[in-house]
């Protein structure tokens, strides 16, 4: 499932006296299986680059391949579908899209639309239930009735219900506490180790270099640069230039560093400055 | 969605955008009035220069009231048909059934069309140079005298202003509920009445469901910052009276005498 961008730029209201450009001018490729994550500053066009993957926007010059779709401006509606199962999208708070009367309903929503028989696609809920670390026993409540938390564990179950290649994840653990953050982001590593591309926008950077194997990095509507996360996260000057925070590890480790602690290269997670400390203490 | 430009705002420090929201929205609808006076060409070309003096005046391209038009194009082409085809009388050219054409009713078509177009020229002149809360502080201040019968102004007020500043977050909201939907398989304008009409409810819900919750944490932090009722209260939004409204007023009313001159010839 490999996705390809090529020279693509989106301008909203295009025709109009309101029109602005929400990306410009950006190419770049995701290999299969990857982890990718894109990170900028709010407004930056990061949501609107996402957007382009499943075709819910489409953009106004350039051409976007995903696997064997090819996405231009002159895309028409019609004939989505098999796109849009193919690449799955947690928008922020999706907990907003929750709209049935019980969980499993809302679970199995998804699968139904892309074709899959009741009695299949409701079994499917249960496991995706499981799976987002919920008691079966929430399936026939009302999802009006849950915590928050749990809304957003059914909302993303209802995505992942879909069954995916390439999932999109729009900063899904905004707001939740730390517990279910990091749940939530076990699981989403444990799918890319099954093969899911997954793309991951995301504020706290931490995430994204404890998962992440390559960043692209938006600035007003452009992409700036497209890297992996261990070049991104020790290049200080260019953090600095775009007014990036680091891990708290790489920061860590920078104070270790400037005080004369070697290490072979800058850590970005705390398991690699953990490492590298023990193996320098030890030797 | 993106099409309708009436009631939208546009940004902008023409003479139009800094008059008193109060003098337009009085003017707006002398006009709507007055524009019942015409009944021949010259009432409307007058009718016509001024309006097209107004929009030259908000500095807004005339391009985008063409195009805020187009939306109604239908329902004005429907009326103008059934006007020109069903009007009566007036010696026609041609005749099938109660179907028939006359200079008459073709000239009464053009009228009714002129008529249309002018309304929606001024009404999105109107909401283009005018911020939904000017609009709804110049709504509050003209209700103000039904204070005296006990009907609710300043609670009308309220609400009128708290439902303007919420429609775009709430068509924020549509479009984000939408598209998350659409990722999720559905397609909305497709498939017959019933299958169209079944695809807007995982819209609707959420859609209703999130404005309760708006609802409820709205009026909770209104009481924890003080509001208790409308009574008592004081403005920070004061809206001025000046020269320029005055002036607008009275080139209504001149219009209205020029219009009742011209309409007896």
């Amino acid at each position: 499932m490999a996705i390809i961008f090529q020279n693509v730029t989106h301008v909203y209201q295009a025709d109009g006296p309101l029109a602005y450009t929400g990306l410009k001018d950006i190419s770049f490729q995701i290999r299969d299986g990857s982890y990718t994550a894109i990170i900028g500053r709010t407004g930056s066009g990061k949501s609107t680059l996402v957007q382009h993957i499943n075709a819910l926007l489409k953009p106004t010059a350039g051409k976007i391949t995903v696997s064997d779709h090819i996405i231009t401006p002159e895309t028409k509606n019609k004939h989505l579908k098999p796109l849009r199962k193919k690449v799955g999208v947690v928008f922020q708070f999706p907990e907003q899209q929750l709209f049935a009367d019980t969980v499993i309903k809302d679970i199995s929503f998804g699968p139904k639309n892309f074709g899959m028989a009741e009695k299949d696609a409701e079994q499917l809920a249960l496991t995706m239930l499981k799976k987002v670390n919920l008691s079966s026993e929430l399936a026939q409540k009302s999802p009006f009735e849950l915590s928050g938390g749990q809304m957003r564990r059914v909302a993303i179950a209802g995505v992942l219900a879909s069954q995916p290649d390439i999932l999109i994840l729009d900063e899904p653990t905004a707001g939740l506490d730390p517990k279910g953050h990091q749940e939530l982001m076990e699981l989403f590593a444990q799918l890319n180790r099954q093969g899911t591309t997954i793309i991951l926008i995301s504020h706290q950077m931490e995430d994204v270099a404890q998962y992440s194997n390559q960043v692209l990095v938006m600035e007003k509507a452009r992409l700036i640069r497209d890297d992996t996360p261990q070049a991104i996260f020790t290049d200080k000057t260019f953090l600095q230039e775009h007014q990036l925070l680091q891990p708290e590890s790489t920061k860590f480790a920078r104070l270790l560093a400037d005080r004369g602690f070697k290490f072979a290269r800058l850590p970005i997670t705390t398991a690699d400055l953990v490492n590298q400390i023990v193996k320098e203490l030890g030797s | 969605m993106g099409k309708i430009i009436v009631g939208r705002y546009l940004p902008g420090n023409s003479l139009i955008h800094r008059l008193d929201p109060r003098a337009k929205f009085i003017a707006t609808f002398i006009f709507v009035a007055i524009i019942f006076l015409a009944n021949n060409w010259a009432t409307y070309l007058a009718l016509g220069l001024f309006v097209l003096w107004a929009v030259y005046l908000s500095k807004v391209s005339l391009t985008f009231f063409i195009k805020g038009v187009r939306p109604m194009l239908f329902l004005i082409l429907f009326t103008v048909a059934l006007q020109i085809f069903f009007t009566p009388g007036g010696n026609p050219f041609w005749q099938w059934g109660i179907l028939s054409l006359s200079k008459l009713s073709i000239i009464n078509g053009i009228f009714i069309l002129l008529r249309f177009t002018l309304i929606i020229f001024i009404s999105t002149l109107l909401t283009i140079t005018t911020t939904p809360l000017q609009m709804s502080d110049a709504i509050e201040y003209l209700l103000r005298p039904l204070r005296k019968i006990h009907f609710p102004v300043d609670e009308v007020a309220l609400m009128l202003s708290i439902a303007l500043q919420f429609i775009p977050l709430l068509s924020d909201e549509t479009t984000k509920i939408m598209n998350a939907q659409r990722a999720r398989g559905v397609d909305f304008g497709e498939g017959n009445i019933i299958k169209q009409i079944k695809a807007i409810v995982p819209i609707l819900i959420p859609l209703f469901v999130s404005s309760f919750n708006i609802a409820y944490d709205l009026s909770i932090a209104m009481e924890a910052r003080g509001y208790n009722g409308s009574a008592g209260r004081t403005k920070y939004r004061q809206l001025h009276w000046q020269k320029p409204d005055t002036l607008v007023l009275t080139s209504f009313g001149l219009l209205t005498i020029i219009l009742l001159i011209l309409r007896s010839y």
